[in-house]
């Protein structure tokens, strides 16, 4: 009766629904009469049998039963095992001298909901670490940034490159906008400066495409697509494309780019075109080479002189524009003026008592480019007709 | 006939279980139910003259979050380390689960399963470092499968 109540007690502390009870030789002389569940049809169990047949999962604790059975060790527990399309947990506890007391308790149900808890989050980690391989594996940088100015997220590139770890990104404000742009205080301000047309942004002498997007009211993601190789071989380009190759100053282009923007605007501003005198002569008698030398000093000198008051540009030949900001004819003729007169005081070997010619104009309010240098060449016209070496102004009324 | 309690450990996913069905039951399923506890299954073979009863432990892999309950190591006498070839880190992680395994059953054997091997392409196979002891395996494809098993019964055979 004593150990009836034994069984009881620890079926009811254990909520165990089956049990059974095992002599030193390890054989069952007991078991209760549902245990036949955990085992399968094609099986039957009956006393005598071995438990470690019944029950494989105790192969290897023998060393444990033993010390439960001495009483060295009170109980131990094998859980969520398996069996027969069930799921049970073991609990090997001492009986008496003679017997062990095995009690399985069936936890089937509770298992399946876990395993299905597990089998999503397992199969969210997978894809969580999918994800990541594949924003790593992009040559941009990607953060993720939030309205606190903390970085949730950042892949490889952009950890590598600002030399932070994933764990530091995330513990507080470093103040990387910063390193990103002009003052940028903030990533939504950054974010506000993407949206309102700022397309690259440079990082020392990196530059970045970059692009922004609120992937919700509080993150914003950030692609910073390294673009420092491509940014210089489009400035070479551009530097190529603007300026004339011989003499370093503007193509016609670009002058007529830089012209029309002042037309269409109200600023002031006069043309000058400057022709080198007699230079046809000058390759007839030193060689192209020599006139190349000519035009080279040449246009440098008109650089120098020309240096922060406007532009030059190379029309074509041995004719050069200059694009002068004044609103004085007076500025702009002497301006003219100076350049012929250093022109003809220069010396430019071999050649001897180089002039230049000039005609100079001043814009009008609402014409276009082409009346504006057809008045500028007319000038050019009338130094010349007048002997050379002088400067001609015309004014706009003419 | 010896019976021998082995494993096999690895995190989630690396295909244990998938293992252990094609050298049971030579079969193979790619629909993937995670394993939750342990499921044991027995295959009766014979190694060099002498009759074993493997009891082959299936156990639950380990997540970033939950490592394998070692009261299921005790008295194994080896254990299959299992890797997913496509996945890096479970290649890293099979060193602690060696060390694991070995703080609770000292004298016990490991050898090591690369598997998946058949979603590897063929020009990358030479690229991979394989340790000693270590099987490049396929589930799928029955690929180094019965070697495997076979292998770590030779070494604990007494």
């Amino acid at each position: 009766m004593k150990n009836v109540q034994k069984i009881l007690n620890a079926i009811l502390s254990k909520n165990v629904f089956e049990y059974l009870l095992v002599d030193r030789e390890y054989r069952i002389v007991q078991f209760s009469a549902e245990i036949q569940t955990f085992l399968g049809k094609e099986r039957r169990l009956k006393v005598g049998d071995s438990v470690f047949d019944l029950l494989p999962e105790l192969v290897g604790s023998e060393e444990k039963m033993h010390k439960v059975f001495d009483g060295e060790k009170s109980s131990f527990a094998i859980t969520t095992v398996s069996k027969n399309d069930r799921y049970i947990n073991l609990y090997v506890d001492h009986f008496d001298e003679k017997n062990l007391l095995i009690l399985l308790q069936d936890i089937t149900e509770i298992t399946k909901i876990r395993q299905r808890a597990l089998q999503y989050s397992n199969q969210t980690t997978l894809l969580t670490e999918t994800l990541k391989k594949i924003i790593n594996s992009q040559n941009a940088m990607i953060f993720l940034a939030n309205t606190e100015n903390r970085i949730e997220f950042a892949n490889q590139k952009f950890l590598e490159y600002f030399n932070v770890d994933a764990e530091e990104i995330l513990k507080k404000d470093l103040g990387l906008y910063r390193e990103m742009g002009p003052g940028f205080r903030s990533y939504e301000e950054m974010h506000r400066a993407i949206s309102e047309g700022m397309k690259e942004l440079s990082i020392g002498e990196d530059v970045f495409f970059v692009e922004a997007i609120h992937i919700d009211p509080a993150n914003i993601l950030f692609t910073l697509s390294k673009m420092t190789e491509l940014a210089r071989q489009r400035k070479e380009l551009q530097e190529e494309v603007a300026y004339d190759q011989l003499t370093q100053v503007y193509r016609k282009k670009i002058f007529d780019d830089k012209a029309c923007e002042l037309l269409k605007s109200d600023r002031p501003f006069a043309v000058g075109v400057v022709d080198i005198d007699n230079f046809k002569q000058i390759n007839d008698r030193y060689g192209h080479l020599i006139g190349d030398d000519v035009l080279r000093s040449f246009a440098k000198l008109l650089r120098r002189e020309i240096d922060g008051k406007g532009e030059v540009a190379r029309w074509g030949g041995e004719e050069f524009l200059l694009l002068i900001h004044t609103d004085s004819e007076k500025e702009a003729v002497e301006l003219c003026e100076k350049i012929r007169r250093r022109i003809a005081a220069q010396r430019f070997d071999p050649v001897p008592g180089l002039t230049v010619s000039c005609g100079v104009t001043m814009r009008k309010g609402d014409e276009n480019l082409e009346s504006l240098l057809a008045r500028a060449d007319k000038a050019l016209y009338r130094a010349k007709g007048e002997g050379k070496n002088r400067v001609v102004y015309l004014p706009p009324v003419e | 006939m010896i019976r021998k309690k082995i494993l096999l450990l690895g995190d989630f996913h690396v295909g244990k279980t998938s293992l252990i069905r094609r050298y049971v039951d030579n079969a193979f399923s790619d629909d993937y139910l995670t394993t939750i506890g342990v499921k044991i299954s027995k295959k009766a073979l014979k190694v060099d003259g002498l009759d074993f009863e493997l009891l082959i432990w299936d156990i639950e892999g380990a997540t970033p979050v939950k490592k394998i309950p070692t009261h299921y190591f005790a008295g194994a006498a080896g254990a299959i380390l299992v890797a997913d070839l496509t996945r890096p880190e479970t290649i890293k992680g099979l060193d602690e689960h060696a060390l694991r395994f070995h703080a609770v059953n000292p004298k016990s054997v490991c050898v090591r399963a690369y598997n998946k091997v058949d979603l590897i392409p063929e020009e990358s196979l030479g690229s991979i470092d394989i340790p000693p002891d270590t099987f490049l395996t396929s589930a799928k494809d029955d690929i180094n499968v019965s070697l495997l098993f076979e292998t770590l019964v030779r070494r604990i055979a007494p």
